[in-house]
């Protein structure tokens, strides 16, 4: 398996950097686009028919020895997707990070669509809890920030962690609940389970009762 | 963490024959393999593309029980990265690399399947050693 020390040695060689640069482009997109393409559960000719190509063309895409994918084909395949893909030059130390950190999950995208509901529904989450007024029982506001982390724990965070440290910081700033408990169990464990019907009734919308 | 292992196999006179291989081919050829076992480590299933497009095949004739991973580098040619796949240790060991020639048919080096047979009959039977493909 190549490590950071390993691939950095081999970087000092500047004819190996040159290869390594080129080497890599041809192989880790298709890797990546495979990689997205069966997390969606789709067939290549699924992704065709999204990216306005033909399955051919995907199947090529995804092979690592063919060697010719264009920019062309990889917006097209990138707005099958509903992703963007942007090419940069960055130092060495960049795409050695790039190379090791690798894996079929690093390389795993959400859509534009995916990002934007779950940017959606954490605001409304983190509405709901604003909104709570301050003289709320403990256990309302603790159900509340636990359906956030529970959020969390759902993957909805996971292709976004600008939202994920938000919800972490929220829990930081409260101090209220331990990581990772689900918003059901947190509910069935705290005293809103044996609370009145009247106490219930504040629980807020989309709290399970 | 990666889904498989690869070990370079060091026969009982010290030498590893897969990092003799690397040490002897051109640049492009090396990063190429280095990223074809990079990308292998990281792929969980190695069977879910199409067979024709399989980076790996397990010889069942001459050479049974080698696994070869194809690697084609433009301009330089067809590899065959050759070890042992254990699928059930999500391993795979080296014993060595070649290319494919047509005219006339053949490997660079020569015997390059052969030698790799050995190999692996020589670590089955206890002699040797691995350590981390590095």
């Amino acid at each position: 398996v190549i490590t950071f020390s390993s691939t950095w040695s081999k970087l000092r060689s500047k004819k190996y950097r040159e290869a390594f640069v080129f080497q890599a482009f041809r192989r880790i997109i298709p890797f990546q686009i495979s990689a997205m393409r069966r997390k969606r559960g789709w067939s290549q000719q699924d992704l065709a028919a999204q990216a306005n190509l033909t399955q051919g063309v995907i199947s090529r895409a995804e092979d690592p020895d063919y060697g010719n994918l264009t920019v062309n084909t990889i917006c097209r395949i990138a707005a099958g997707f509903d992703v963007a893909f942007i090419g940069k030059f960055v130092p060495f130390s960049e795409l050695d990070r790039w190379i090791t950190n690798l894996s079929e999950e690093s390389g795993i995208v959400p859509s534009f669509q995916e990002e934007n509901k779950a940017l959606a529904e954490s605001e409304r989450m983190r509405a709901l809890f604003v909104q709570q007024p301050t003289d709320q029982p403990f256990w309302d506001r603790r159900v509340v920030l636990a359906m956030i982390i529970d959020r969390d724990s759902e993957a909805q965070y996971q292709h976004n962690p600008p939202e994920r440290e938000r919800a972490l910081s929220s829990q930081i700033q409260l101090e209220l609940v331990p990581q990772r408990l689900s918003g059901i169990d947190a509910y069935r464990n705290s005293p809103a389970n044996n609370a009145s019907i009247s106490q219930r009734s504040r629980l807020p919308e989309g709290v399970a009762k | 963490m990666p889904y498989w292992w690869f070990y370079d196999y060091i026969t009982d006179q010290h030498r590893c024959p897969i990092l003799d291989w690397w040490g002897l081919q051109d640049a492009y050829v090396q990063a190429a393999f280095d990223l074809l076992v990079k990308t292998l480590s990281e792929t969980e299933d190695w069977e879910a593309v199409e067979s024709s497009k399989r980076k790996h095949r397990v010889l069942t004739k001459q050479h049974a029980g080698i696994c070869e991973l194809v690697f084609e580098v433009k301009g330089f040619g067809k590899y065959r990265a050759l070890g042992l796949w254990r699928p059930h240790r999500r391993d795979f060991v080296f014993f060595g690399a070649c290319r494919k020639r047509m005219k006339p048919f053949g490997t660079v080096p020569p015997h390059a399947f052969e030698r790799a047979y050995g190999l692996m009959r020589q670590f089955q039977e206890g002699k040797g050693d691995i350590r981390d493909h590095v």
